[in-house]
Formats: structure tokens, sequence, C-alpha cells
């Protein structure tokens, strides 16, 4: 009952962007997927929602994710896709509504109204989507996804959050609102998989991280493992300093003063 | 908070009183154009009679049984078919400027019916005896199906429909539908060109129950495969992805509209000709009245078509009788303006 890529290879036309990726992720983990733009990060996640015809094998809880029909899908993963548009003036709730049509079964009176209130955005309900902020089109987008997967696990196993990019519009005190979310999911057996930007969230909330560059795994393991000085650079093509927090030890990135005046002086 | 999410919210409530709403004021308008026209033959009357048992007149017969009634059919078949028709390509393109003519069915159906027009003299012994008189209503049902179903392969890339790709390729073969329209145009002599002019321009007026067995057949189950497309369509308006994300096998709500639509419109334009912005004004006003939910859209587009094209098509025979105008006059006449109108209101949602 897992997520289970073997040698997944992705094109788009002639051109090559994964090459033979082999990588896991169990449920009761929130697994980050980090790397430069362009390294193939949301392409690994596309081909794992099944959006993108790929060679290799991808399952999903045992499901073979390129054979799998869409509802069937749905009933195990929700995705929280990078950015989203909304054709016609539906409202916050329509639009929580509209991802409950499908997705799994079971009792949903109550489920649309509760995962807006989960995202901080009760009252919001009848408010047009288009006349929202980028920040809470994307948390409304995160309520459709919860109200779709609804439980973290079900007797026929875990069921899985797909997140790219998730905190990417958001500010502060809600990328926080927002990984937690994620966190809290995946601590009740939930699996969480999320495209990440913010190395520094990827260093506190994440369980395992995978980092990719140029279409490969660079490296995978816990944040403290994968997160250091030489991954790192390599990864971005750049000199970075990882520090650690003084409580518990998370890494984080800053940019800094001498590493500025390096990248100016090439 | 919860409680709110017990109900349907209000805008769903509303746009399922419409249903009931509608359907009446369907019969009324039915009823009433049943009773009014050209001669002073009307419905009360006539009803009166067959209900003393007395026999009505051949001049009432004719009038109600062969005239009136087959027109009233046709035009709820075609107003349902192009609102319906619309709704759907409107939620299919995600865009409420979209009409049924981006699948190309009525550049095809154009083009087949001005080709019927102008060449009716060198089609074989055999085609018409099988068609008749009804050489222009095939030709243009056929024309349409064709360019829809090439449209639809060119726009078809390894099982997926790619809805941009279709709409580039409609300006195109549209384009090309034009130029050849306007070869048999210049060809043609004056009388075809009158016959071609108003057909252009839409009308009722060749309405017959020969008609209604051979388009309402095929508009009726049309409309109501499309009226179960609202599920689809509003995961639609999410984006593609998403709506495969939540579990909408989404090439088979594009095959469905794509095909229904076609169907649908094909008929109506073949029975009715061009008939023009019944399929864009009609789901922009609900869903300025009842919100863009498209289960209850579909189904309310189709009775306010019913209803609106009936009304033009009285109208276009009562406001110049005993002559008639063109309907599609009547319809750009009345929908022009709300279509500008609903430019601008966008524009200004732009602007803000």
């Amino acid at each position: 009952m897992s997520l289970v890529v073997r040698d997944l290879a992705v094109r788009y036309g002639r051109t090559p962007i994964l090459h033979g990726l082999n990588f896991g992720a169990e449920p009761g983990a929130v697994t980050a997927i980090v790397g430069p733009n362009g390294s193939g990060k949301s392409t690994l996640l596309k081909a794992i929602c099944g959006d993108l015809p790929y060679a290799g094998k991808i399952t999903l809880n045992g499901t073979d994710v390129a054979s799998a029909k869409p509802w069937a899908l749905a009933a195990l993963r929700g995705v929280l896709p990078q950015a989203s548009t909304l054709a016609f003036p539906f409202q916050a709730i329509e639009v929580v509504r509209i991802g409950l049509a499908a997705g799994t079964g079971g009792d949903r009176e109550g489920r649309a109204a509760a995962a807006l209130e989960r995202v901080g955005l009760n009252g919001y309900a009848e408010r047009y989507y288009q006349e929202l902020s980028g920040g809470e089109q994307q948390r409304v987008q995160l309520a459709r996804v919860l109200a779709q997967v609804w439980e973290p696990k079900s007797a026929q196993g875990p069921h899985w959050l797909m997140l790219d990019e998730p905190v990417s519009s958001l500010d502060i005190a809600h990328q926080l609102q927002v990984m937690s979310i994620a966190r809290a999911f995946a601590r009740s057996g939930g699996g969480v998989v999320a495209v990440m930007h913010d190395l520094n969230l990827t260093g506190v909330f994440a369980d395992r991280v995978l980092v990719m560059a140029d279409g490969e795994i660079l490296a995978s393991g816990t944040p403290k493992d994968v997160m250091t000085n030489a991954v790192l650079s390599r990864a971005y093509g750049c000199d970075l300093q990882v520090n650690a927090l003084p409580q518990g030890g998370a890494p984080f990135v800053l940019p800094h003063n001498a590493q500025v005046h390096k990248m100016e002086a090439r | 908070m919860a409680l709110a999410d017990h109900l349907p919210s209000s805008r769903v409530t509303r746009a399922r009183r419409l249903h009931v709403w509608l359907a009446c004021a369907v019969g009324v308008v039915g009823l009433f154009s049943l009773t009014v026209g050209a001669t002073d033959v009307s419905l009360g009357p006539a009803l009166l009679k067959l209900a003393k048992g007395e026999a009505l007149t051949r001049m009432e017969a004719i009038v109600l049984w062969d005239i009136r009634a087959p027109r009233l059919v046709l035009g709820l078949l075609v107003g349902a078919a192009l609102a319906v028709g619309g709704a759907v390509m409107q939620g299919l393109f995600r865009n409420p400027l979209a009409d049924p003519g981006l699948v190309g069915v009525s550049a095809g159906a154009g083009l087949g019916a001005i080709s019927a027009i102008v060449l009716a003299a060198l089609a074989p012994a055999w085609l018409a005896l099988a068609v008749g008189d009804q050489l222009v209503p095939v030709a243009a049902f056929f024309g349409g199906w064709a360019s829809t179903l090439l449209l639809y392969r060119v726009s078809t890339r390894r099982g997926r429909t790619s809805v941009a790709t279709m709409l580039l390729a409609g300006i195109a073969l549209g384009a090309l539908a034009g130029a050849l329209s306007g070869i048999l145009v210049y060809i043609s002599d004056d009388r075809q060109l009158r016959d071609l002019t108003f057909w252009g321009l839409g009308s009722l007026g060749g309405a017959s129950w020969a008609k209604v067995v051979a388009a309402g057949p095929i508009i009726l189950i049309s409309v109501l495969v499309a009226c179960t497309l609202g599920r689809g369509l509003n995961g639609l308006a999410l984006g593609e992805a998403t709506a495969a994300h939540i579990g909408l096998n989404v090439q088979w709500v594009k095959n469905l509209a794509i095909l229904t639509v076609a169907a649908a419109t094909g008929a109506a334009v073949a029975v009715s000709g061009g008939i023009g912005f019944i399929g864009i004004v009609v789901p922009h006003l609900l869903r300025l009245g009842s919100g863009p939910d498209h289960r209850p859209l579909l189904i309310n587009a189709a009775l306010l078509g019913a209803l609106l094209l009936v009304l033009a098509e009285v109208i276009a025979r009562v406001i110049i009788a005993p002559a008639e105008l063109p309907i599609g006059i009547v319809t750009a006449v009345l929908g022009a303006p709300v279509f500008l109108w609903i430019l601008l209101r966008q524009r200004g949602m732009v602007d803000l």
C-alpha cells in the first residue's frame, strides 16, 4: 500500500524529460520533491497522477496508474495543481462540490463546508472564486482536494495527496497552515507527495526528500541526510550553504552576501 | 457553516425551480403560437368545435395541423438544440462566447446546403429519387457531420482531443468552406442566389411533419444525451487535468459533447437554416440568473431555447403578416444587442 515508481521515463515529443527513475513513497510521511526549474519535478508528479503517457511502471496502492480508470484513481488520491483556472463564475463552495461529484464514495453531506473550514475559508462559501486572491483560490483548490479524498485512510488503504507547489502563492502564515494540513494528513496514515520550491519549508515539514536534477534523482532520504551543501549545490548549480535550526536541527538555507557577490562576479 | 452545506446553495434551488417555470412558459407560448397567424383561424374556436363534435373546416385543419403544428414542434426542437448546443460548446471550450459553429457544423452545413441549391441539377437520379424535395436539408445535415468528423480527426492525437487545436483548425476549415461556398455563389443564377440567401437567414417556413419525423428523433436524442453532460462539463470548468483528477473520463465527455452537438445542431440547421444568437444568449442569460452549474443549466437551456425560438417564430410571421420575416433576422435583431451587452459586461469584469 504505497507509491512505487519503477524505471519511469517520460519524453515531450523527442525531448527526454525523465530518464529511468526509481523511487517509492510510503503513507504516513510527507515526501517532498525538490530541484531546480526544469529538473522534471512537476513532470514526475504529473506522471504519478496519470496525466502523461510514460514508459515504466507506476503503482499507487498496487493499482497500475497507466491503466486505471479515472474514477478508480480519484478514489485513491487528490491532486492540487500548480496553477488552476476556472471557467464561469462559480462560488467557492461550488468549486469544492465539483470535486465531490466524483471522488470517493460515502457520506458527503457537509464535506464541502467542512473542507473550506479546514483551510480557514469559513465565511467564503458564497464568494465568487474569480474574485478571490491568488492565495485564497489556492486554498479553495486545496479544500476541493481535501473534500475529494476526505479520510487519510479507509478500509481499502491509505489515501494520497499529490501537491504541486502547494504554497507557491501563499503568505508565510498560510504556507505554515497548508503544510500543517499536509503533515496532519500524513500523520493520520495518509500519503503526501509534494513538489516544493521552498527548501526551508521542506526542511521543516518533509519526512522524506527527493532531490532532482536534469531528469534524474540526485539523492533521496530524510531532510537532514539529503539537504547538504554538496547535494543542494550540485542540484541547483550554485553555491549553497545549509545550516541547522537550533531546535530539532532541521536544515535551512539562507542566501548570504558572500554567495551573492560570487554570483555577480561570474 | 455546516448547515449551509446540507441545503443545496440558493442558486441551485433557483435553477431547479426555473425548470418548472420555463416548462409552463413553453406550454403557454406553444399554445399562443398555434393561436396567432396570418389567417384568422384560431385554436380556441377550433377546439370548441372539436369538443362539440363538429368537424373542422378544411381551412382550419390545414392551418392548425399542417402548418402551425409542425412549425411549433420544429421550433421547440430547433430552439432546444441550438441553446443546448451552445451551452455544451461553452462548457467544452470553457468560454462563454463559444457556439456550436466551433465544431465546424455550421460551416459544413452551410456548404452542404449551398451545394444542394446550386448543384441540384447535377445530382444523380437515384439521389433525387431518395430524398425528393428535401435535398437541401439532407445535404446540410451530412455537410455538418462531415466537417465535424474531419475537425475531430484533425484535433485528436493518440486518443486525446485537443480543444485548442479544434478551435484553430475550425477557423481554417470555416474559411475553406466559406471559399468553396463563395465559388458556388459565384456560379449560381439569380434564383439560386435568392434561395441560398434566404437559407442563410433561417426560417421555419418550410416546416412539415415529414421534416419533424426526419429531424425530430435525431435532435431529441442528442439533446437528451447532451443534458446528461452536466457533471462532466462542471469538471471541465476546472481544467482538463483537474477534471480527470476528480475521476471524470474527460475524453468520453468530449466525444459525447462534440458528437451530440454536431448531430443536434446539424439536424436543426438542416431544417431551419442559419439561426443565430440563440446558442450564445440563452446559456448566458441562465448563468446570470441561476449560476453556472451545468446540471440544471443544460435542462433550462433546452427549455428557454425552445421558448425563445417559438416566440421569435411567432414574431417573424406576425410582424409583417401576411408575409413572413426570416426567423434568423428576428433572433439577430433581438440577440445581437444582448450579445453586445454580454461583451461589454465581460470587459467590465476584466477591467475590474
